[in-house]
């Protein structure tokens, strides 16, 4: 993996990036037909399948993918995360991937918008369009998802609000600059490389779940 | 020809509605206008049963789920337009007490409440006259969103979640 410039090294590999800022659209999509009345329906379901479809993915890249992006390697216990909480301000700047609460704030970032996500192919708008796996569950049942589809909107955006102002505050209280590594991959004075891997694995994995997903959809239309 | 079958199926749902209230009525507290709350409710719920009921072939054509039915779908069309008349009369006086989705917003916000039955008494009512009048198919797939889009603006603001 190649270095630009004095000290900078490659942390963010190509999959967590495209990752991330293609979550972010899809959701962004997704909040915007969710708006736009009935003839966006078809455009609302395969954003939230775009959701679905990147978490998977990005939950098989924190097992089997890059050092930075695994899960093992940014989840800690408790007590540092207290610590580093405590020492947030002067403390270390720089953590080679996630730091000790960005790690928890990526697990529940993950886990909302995927509740969210998976909560809609069961949701029906009782007026023209259900979701895909709508016809596996009981009209109660589907009635229960769709008001979890919908209330959790309000904690997906309050979670996107908090991440936002997050990133704005380690700029602000630390000097931090967060967004530009998660754009070009490369973050200034960390110590080490981390190790990446292979982009194969990344676009075997995406197969995978694209694959699966859509025997999913097809099972249930069937 | 097909006003004539609205005119039946307005006299059916009329009767059967006033069934309904008799079974009701008798065990119910009756509320100001000779409806008991529990009343209003299965009324209400009762003339959306009958909307979704004839709603839904259509939104399975719509969605190229079944043929195109011209005949079916004009006479579907008709019954929600004439059948969207009679909502309105289950809010009246509320917040209703009992078994319901409605949000006090509907009668909080009564005004705004009203229209949006108005333009979706409308939006039917013109699918229904371009259904019959022989309107094209692409065209009337275009209407009958609108239609189902004025049910979503009200659900969207006055049915609990």
């Amino acid at each position: 993996m190649g270095v630009s410039g004095t000290n900078a090294v490659y942390v963010w590999d190509l999959w967590v990036r495209l990752f991330h800022w293609g979550l972010a659209a899809a959701m962004a999509l997704a909040w915007y037909s969710a708006e736009q009345g009935i003839a966006w329906q078809q455009v609302h379901a395969w954003s939230g399948y775009a959701v679905i479809v990147l978490l998977a993915f990005r939950l098989l890249w924190g097992l089997f993918g890059s050092e930075t992006a695994r899960f093992s390697q940014f989840l800690t216990g408790p007590r540092r995360v207290l610590n580093y909480l405590r020492h947030w301000r002067h403390g270390a700047s720089h953590s080679i991937g996630h730091n000790p609460i960005g790690g928890w704030a990526v697990v529940v970032l993950l886990a909302v918008p995927f509740v969210q996500a998976a909560s809609g192919l069961f949701a029906t708008d009782e007026i023209l369009f259900s979701g895909p796996l709508n016809p596996w569950v009981s009209s109660s049942t589907a009635d229960a998802l769709t008001s979890l589809h919908v209330q959790l909107f309000d904690l997906v955006l309050a979670l996107v609000i908090v991440h936002v102002a997050a990133i704005g505050a380690y700029r602000l209280f630390r000097g931090d600059r967060l967004v530009k590594p998660m754009i070009t991959g490369y973050k200034d004075s960390v110590s080490y490389q981390p190790r990446i891997a292979p982009a194969h694995r990344a676009l075997a994995l995406l197969a995978g779940v694209i694959a699966v997903f859509a025997a999913l959809l097809a099972a249930a239309s069937a | 020809m097909m006003r004539e079958r609205g005119g039946k199926l307005f006299s059916l749902l009329a009767l059967s509605s006033a069934a309904v209230l008799a079974a009701g009525g008798a065990t119910a507290d009756r509320g100001a206008g000779g409806m008991s709350d529990e009343d209003k409710i299965e009324y209400r719920k009762a003339v959306y049963k009958v909307i979704g009921v004839n709603f839904k072939p259509m939104g399975a054509m719509v969605k190229g789920k079944i043929d195109y039915d011209p005949e079916l779908f004009a006479r579907n069309a008709q019954r929600v337009a004439d059948v969207s008349e009679m909502a309105l009369e289950g809010f009246r006086g509320g917040p209703h007490q009992g078994n319901t989705e409605s949000l006090d917003a509907i009668w909080e916000e009564w005004a705004d409440y009203r229209q949006g039955t108005e333009r979706f008494q409308e939006q039917a009512q013109e699918l229904a006259s371009a259904a019959q009048g022989g309107a094209e198919w692409p065209q009337l797939k275009k209407q009958f969103i609108q239609v189902a889009d004025t049910c979503k603006s009200c659900h969207d603001d006055y049915r609990e979640d």
